[in-house]
C-alpha cells in the first residue's frame, strides 16, 4: 500500500518538474535563434548614454541577436556628426542637435530616446550683486552657443520677465564655465551636470542657483534608409534599450555602479546625479513641441536659411518601438 | 438385679430386614421395636421411650431424611443411626453429623459390625 | 430504489448543480467580457477625442502641417473605431438602445468636424494667399470672421464629441455593474439553491441509508447478545432491507435450532433423570434380598440357631461365599453404571500423594503378611502436591495392590513406586507374580474380562476392578496400563495422573 502511493507521488514530482522545466524553456525561449546583425553605434561616453553601454554589459544586445559596436564620443553633438558621417547605424544625441540638422537632412529619423530628463541651472555669483533673478539684468551669462541650454535660458529669462538685450550672453563651452566663473570672466553660467556639479561644489556659498528646466530629450538617431533596410535589426535594437531600462529599474544600485565605473565619475557625484536621471525609451507627443519650438528659435535666430518648421511627424519612425513597447508610443496617430 | 434393657427403634420398609435386625441385636440383649413406615414410627409409637433409633433412607411413604428432621424437631437428643443401601459422601455425612445423626451403616452389613456400631452409638 | 441507485442519483444531482454553477458562471463572464470589450472600444474612443482636440489644439496655435497631418491620422483611426463599436453595440441591440442612440449622435457629430477642420484649415491658406498677395484689408478681415466662426464651431462640437464619449463611457461602465450585480445574484441565489437541493438530497439519501442501517446494527446487536425473537424492521426492499430479511431468516433458523438443541438437552436430562432413578432403584433391589441373606448366614455360622453339623456348616459357608460374590457384582456393576454414566463426581482436594500410598499400601500389609509376600514401598522424594479424589485413587491403589497379590505366589515380591516425570507423577505397580502374554495385556482393561475364564477359576474377582480403575484414572486426565515380560514373569501396572488441576467432569 505504501510503495502504491511513493510511485504515484514519484510520477507526480516527475511530471511537476517537467512543466515546470517545459515552462521555464518557454519563458527563456525569448532568446533570438536568427542570424546576428551587426550595428555600429556612436554613443556618448557619459551618464546620459547609460542605457546603451548597460544594454551592451547584461548581454542584451546578445541575447537579441545583435552585434553591436559601441563608439564612444565625447558629445552628442560630436556622436551625431560621426553618424552622419556614416561612421554609424545610429547615434545618440540631444533634441536641439537633431533639430539644428533636420533642415537640411530630411533623411534623418527618430526611433527612440535613451533619456528624457537633463535639470540646467543657472549659477551666478554673490558677488556680482545677484540675489535675485532679475539682478540678472545686465550680467554676463555663459551659455554653450547654438545649444538647447541657450534655448532654454531664452525660456528661462522668458519666463522671469527678462528681455534677452538685457543680458550679455557669453558663449563657452561647458568645461570651461568653472573657470570662467571662478575667474570672475562670467558673472553667472546656464549649464548641466556635471559641469554644473563641479561649479556648485568649487564655489559653494558664494554662489546662488535656479532652476532653469529639465525637459529633454536625448535621442536616437538613424537614417531612413537604413530603417528600410534593417525595420528588424531597430526593432531588436529598441528591445535590447527597452531591457536595460527595466534593468536599471530593478538593479538601481548595480546599474549605478555599473555607470560610475564605466564613466569614471566619482561616488559623491553618482549619489548626487544618480536618481536626477531618467533613463527611459520613449516617443511622444510633447517632442513636436519641443522640437517645433527650437525650430522657431533657430529660424528666428537665424541659425538657418529655412523659413517653415520641418513637420517632424515625418521624422519620427514609430514602428520599431511600437512593435515592442505600444504603451511608449505617445504620438497622436 | 434385673439389667435394665436398652430400647431400639428400627424403621424399615423390608420386613425380612426388619426380622434379621432383630435376631441379631435382640440376641445381644436388646429390645428392638420394628415399625414398618415413618408415619407409624411419628404416630404410634413413644419415642421418648427408646435409646437408639435406626431408619432406613430409602421408604416409599416418608425418605428417612424427612423422618430424621421430624424427629429432631421433637427432641435434637435423640440418638439416630442410618441403616440404608445408600452411600453418603464424607462431605454429607459430615453435615449430617452436625445435625445429630451418630453414624450410618451401609446395607448389607455384617452381623458383628453391626453390633459393634450400636453399642458404640449407644455409648455416646 | 437501490442503495446504489439512490447515491449514483445523489451523486448526479450534484454534479448537475455544480454545472449549473458552472454555466452560470461562464454566462455571466461572458457578459462582463462582452461589456468589458464594449467599454475598452468606448474608452479608446473617448481617450482618441481627447487626442484629437490636443493637436486640434496644437494646430490652432501654429497652423503647420505635422498638425494638420496628425489631426487628420487621427480622425481616420476615430472613424474606424467608432464603426467596430457600433457593430459591436447593434448585436445586443435592445440591450445598448442608449449607447447606440449616443454613438449616432457622436457619429453625426464627427462627420461635421471632420468638415469643418477642412474648411478651417482651406480659409487659412485662403487667408494667408489673401495677405501674401496684399488683397483689400476688407477681404483678409472678413475671411479672418469666417475663420472665427469655424473654429468656434468646431471647438464646440469637438467639445460636445467629447462629452458625448464621457457619457458613453459611463453608460458602459453603468451596464458592467449592472451586469456585475447580476452575476452576484445569480451566483448567490445558485448557491442557495444548491445548498438547498444538495442539503436535501444529502438528507434525504443519507437519512434513507443511515436509519435502517442503525436498524440494521442494533437488531444484529440484541440479537448476538442472544434475544434471538428479535425482528429486524426495516421494509425498504433495497439491499439493506434484504440484509435485514437474510439476518431475520437466520435467527428464525437458529430459533429453531436452539429449541431443537434445547428440546434435546430436555429430553437427555430426563434419560439421565431415569438413569439416576434406575441406578437408584436398581441399588436398591439388588441389595436389598442380599441383607437378609447376609445376616442369616452369618447367624448360622456363628451358630446363633445352634450348632451346625460338617455338612450343614460347608453349605452354609458355601452360601456366605457366593453371597459375597454377589455384593461385589452388584457393587462392581453399581460403580462402573455411575462411572459409564457419567455421573461419577471426582471431589478434587490438595493432597500429598505420599499419604494416600502409605494408606493404600497399609491396607493390604496383612493380606501380603499371610501370603508371605515383600511389599517395597519406593521411597518418594520430593511429591508436590496434587488434585485428586483421594477416595478414588485410594480405590484404584487398593485394586491394582490386591490384584498384585491375588496373581503372585508366596513368597513373592511387590514394589511400589512413585516419580515425578515432567508435569505427571508416575506410580508403578511391579509384581513377580504369573505375569500375562499380549493377548491378555490387550483386553485387560476391558470390563468383565478376567486373566482365566471358565469354572476353572483360581483367582476370584468380578472383572470389574481394571475397568474402573481405568474408568477412574482417565477422569483425572491419567494413563493407565500394564507391562509384562510374558507369562511367569511378573508384571507390572503403570498410571500417571497430571499435577495439573484435571478436568471436572
Amino acid at each position: 500500500m505504501f510503495k502504491k502511493t511513493l510511485i504515484w507521488i514519484i510520477a507526480i514530482v516527475i511530471i511537476f518538474g517537467f512543466g515546470f522545466y517545459w515552462y521555464r524553456q518557454q519563458q527563456q525561449s525569448e532568446k533570438y535563434t536568427g542570424p546576428v546583425e551587426k550595428i555600429t553605434v556612436a554613443a556618448v561616453e557619459y551618464l546620459t548614454g547609460a542605457l546603451v553601454y548597460i544594454a551592451e554589459d547584461q548581454g542584451f544586445f546578445e541575447k537579441n541577436g545583435l552585434e553591436v559596436t559601441i563608439k564612444g564620443y565625447g558629445s552628442g553633438k560630436a556622436a551625431a556628426d560621426a553618424f552622419i558621417a556614416g561612421e554609424a547605424d545610429i547615434s545618440t544625441s540631444a533634441g536641439n542637435v537633431f533639430v539644428s540638422y533636420s533642415f537640411e537632412l530630411t533623411d534623418l529619423r527618430i526611433i527612440g530616446t535613451v533619456a528624457t530628463k537633463q535639470i540646467k541651472e543657472l549659477v551666478a555669483r554673490k558677488d556680482k550683486g545677484i540675489s535675485i533673478i532679475n539682478d540678472l539684468i545686465g550680467k554676463r551669462i555663459a551659455v554653450k552657443e547654438k545649444s538647447g541650454a541657450e534655448f532654454q535660458l531664452g525660456v528661462f529669462l522668458t519666463f522671469n520677465g527678462i528681455l534677452q538685450e538685457d543680458v550679455e550672453l557669453v558663449y563657452l563651452k561647458p568645461s570651461e564655465m568653472l573657470d570662467a566663473i571662478s575667474n570672475e570672466e562670467v558673472d553667472a553660467v546656464f549649464v548641466w551636470d556635471p559641469y554644473l556639479y563641479n561649479i556648485k561644489k568649487e564655489l559653494g556659498d558664494s554662489v546662488v542657483s535656479w532652476h532653469g528646466g529639465e525637459d529633454f530629450y536625448f535621442i536616437l538617431l538613424t537614417k531612413e534608409d537604413w530603417i528600410e533596410n534593417n525595420p528588424a535589426a531597430a526593432e531588436r535594437f529598441i528591445k535590447s534599450l527597452l531591457e536595460a531600462e527595466d534593468y536599471i529599474k530593478d538593479n538601481s544600485e548595480k546599474a549605478k555602479e555599473f555607470a560610475r565605473d564605466r564613466f569614471d565619475y566619482e561616488s559623491e557625484y553618482m549619489d548626487y546625479n544618480w536618481s536626477k536621471q531618467e533613463f527611459t525609451v520613449i516617443l511622444e507627443q510633447a517632442m513636436f513641441i519641443t522640437f517645433e519650438a527650437q525650430a522657431r528659435w533657430r529660424i528666428k535666430q537665424g541659425l538657418t536659411n529655412t523659413t517653415e518648421v520641418p513637420n517632424y511627424l515625418d521624422y519620427i519612425y514609430l514602428d520599431a518601438l511600437e512593435e515592442v513597447k505600444p504603451e511608449a508610443v505617445g504620438i497622436i496617430r | 438385679m434385673a439389667k435394665i434393657k436398652k430400647r431400639i427403634l428400627h424403621v424399615d420398609d423390608e420386613l425380612d430386614t426388619l426380622k434379621v435386625v432383630k435376631i441379631i441385636l435382640e440376641k445381644e440383649g436388646f429390645e428392638v421395636d420394628s415399625v414398618e413406615s415413618g408415619k407409624d414410627a411419628l404416630k404410634k409409637v413413644d419415642l421418648d421411650s427408646y435409646d437408639l433409633i435406626i431408619l432406613d433412607i430409602m421408604m416409599p411413604d416418608m425418605s428417612g431424611w424427612d423422618l430424621f428432621t421430624r424427629i429432631m424437631k421433637i427432641k435434637s437428643e435423640y440418638r439416630v443411626i442410618f441403616l440404608t443401601v445408600l452411600d453418603i459422601s464424607d462431605s454429607r455425612f459430615k453435615k449430617l453429623k452436625e445435625h445429630g445423626i451418630k453414624d450410618y451403616i451401609t446395607k448389607p452389613f455384617d452381623k458383628d459390625e453391626l453390633v459393634k456400631r450400636v453399642k458404640k452409638a449407644l455409648s455416646s | 430504489m437501490k442503495v446504489k441507485t439512490r447515491l449514483y442519483i445523489s451523486a448526479i444531482i450534484s454534479i448537475g448543480l455544480v454545472g449549473m454553477l458552472v454555466f452560470g458562471v461562464v454566462f455571466t463572464s461572458n457578459r462582463i467580457a462582452e461589456e468589458i470589450r464594449e467599454y475598452e472600444l468606448l474608452h479608446d474612443i473617448q481617450i482618441a477625442t481627447s487626442e484629437l482636440n490636443l493637436v486640434l489644439y496644437e494646430y490652432l496655435m501654429h497652423r503647420e502641417t505635422r498638425m494638420e497631418q496628425q489631426w487628420n491620422l487621427k480622425y481616420d483611426s476615430i472613424i474606424e473605431t467608432l464603426r467596430e463599436s457600433e457593430e459591436e453595440l447593434e448585436k445586443r441591440r435592445e440591450r445598448e438602445e442608449e449607447e447606440i442612440e449616443l454613438l449616432e449622435s457622436i457619429g453625426v457629430n464627427f462627420i461635421t468636424i471632420g468638415d469643418l477642420f477642412a474648411q478651417v484649415s482651406a480659409n487659412y491658406k485662403e487667408t494667408q494667399n489673401l495677405i501674401q498677395e496684399e488683397t483689400s484689408q476688407k477681404k483678409i478681415d472678413t475671411a479672418m470672421l469666417l475663420e472665427e466662426r469655424l473654429v468656434a464651431q468646431l471647438l464646440i462640437i469637438s467639445q460636445s464629441i467629447f462629452t458625448d464619449t464621457c457619457k458613453i463611457v459611463h453608460k458602459a461602465l453603468d451596464d458592467a455593474a449592472e451586469t456585475q450585480e447580476l452575476a452576484r445574484n445569480l451566483t448567490l441565489i445558485s448557491v442557495l439553491i444548491i445548498i438547498v437541493i444538495s442539503a436535501t438530497t444529502t438528507l434525504f439519501v443519507v437519512r434513507s441509508i443511515s436509519k435502517p442501517l442503525d436498524k440494521l446494527i442494533k437488531g444484529t446487536e440484541i440479537i448476538g447478545k442472544g434475544n434471538l425473537k428479535h425482528r429486524i424492521d426495516i421494509k425498504a426492499k433495497d439491499e439493506i432491507g434484504n440484509l435485514a430479511i437474510s439476518f431475520n431468516d437466520m435467527s428464525r433458523k437458529l430459533t429453531k435450532s436452539y429449541s431443537l438443541l434445547e428440546k434435546k438437552i430436555e429430553e437427555l436430562k430426563e434419560l439421565d433423570k431415569l438413569k439416576d432413578d434406575f441406578l437408584n432403584t436398581t441399588t436398591h433391589e439388588l441389595k436389598t434380598p442380599l441383607i437378609p441373606i447376609r445376616s442369616q448366614t452369618q447367624l448360622l455360622l456363628s451358630d446363633d440357631y445352634g450348632k451346625l453339623n460338617k455338612e450343614q456348616k460347608e453349605a452354609v459357608e458355601m452360601i456366605f461365599r457366593n453371597e459375597n460374590q454377589m455384593e461385589r457384582l452388584v457393587n462392581d456393576i453399581l460403580d462402573i453404571t455411575k462411572l459409564q454414566s457419567k455421573k461419577l463426581r471426582l471431589t478434587l482436594k490438595k493432597t500429598t500423594f505420599a499419604e494416600i500410598v502409605t494408606v493404600a499400601v497399609k491396607n493390604v500389609k496383612n493380606v501380603a503378611k499371610q501370603k508371605n509376600i515383600l511389599l517395597v514401598l519406593e521411597p518418594m522424594l520430593e511429591m508436590p502436591e496434587i488434585s485428586i479424589d483421594k477416595q478414588r485413587i485410594l480405590q484404584v491403589l487398593g485394586n491394582l495392590l490386591s490384584n498384585a497379590l491375588k496373581f503372585t505366589p508366596e513368597k513373592g515380591k511387590i514394589v511400589i513406586g512413585v516419580k515425578k516425570k515432567k508435569d505427571d507423577l508416575v506410580v508403578n505397580i511391579k509384581d513377580t507374580g504369573v505375569g500375562m502374554d499380549k493377548k491378555t495385556l490387550k483386553r485387560l482393561f476391558t470390563p468383565f474380562f478376567q486373566a482365566e475364564s471358565g469354572l476353572k477359576r483360581k483367582y476370584a474377582g468380578t472383572g470389574l476392578g481394571l475397568s474402573i480403575c481405568k474408568r477412574i484414572i482417565e477422569a483425572h486426565n491419567g494413563k493407565i496400563w500394564a507391562e509384562s515380560l510374558g507369562q511367569g514373569r511378573g508384571s507390572t501396572f503403570i498410571f500417571t495422573l497430571p499435577i495439573k488441576k484435571p478436568n471436572k467432569h
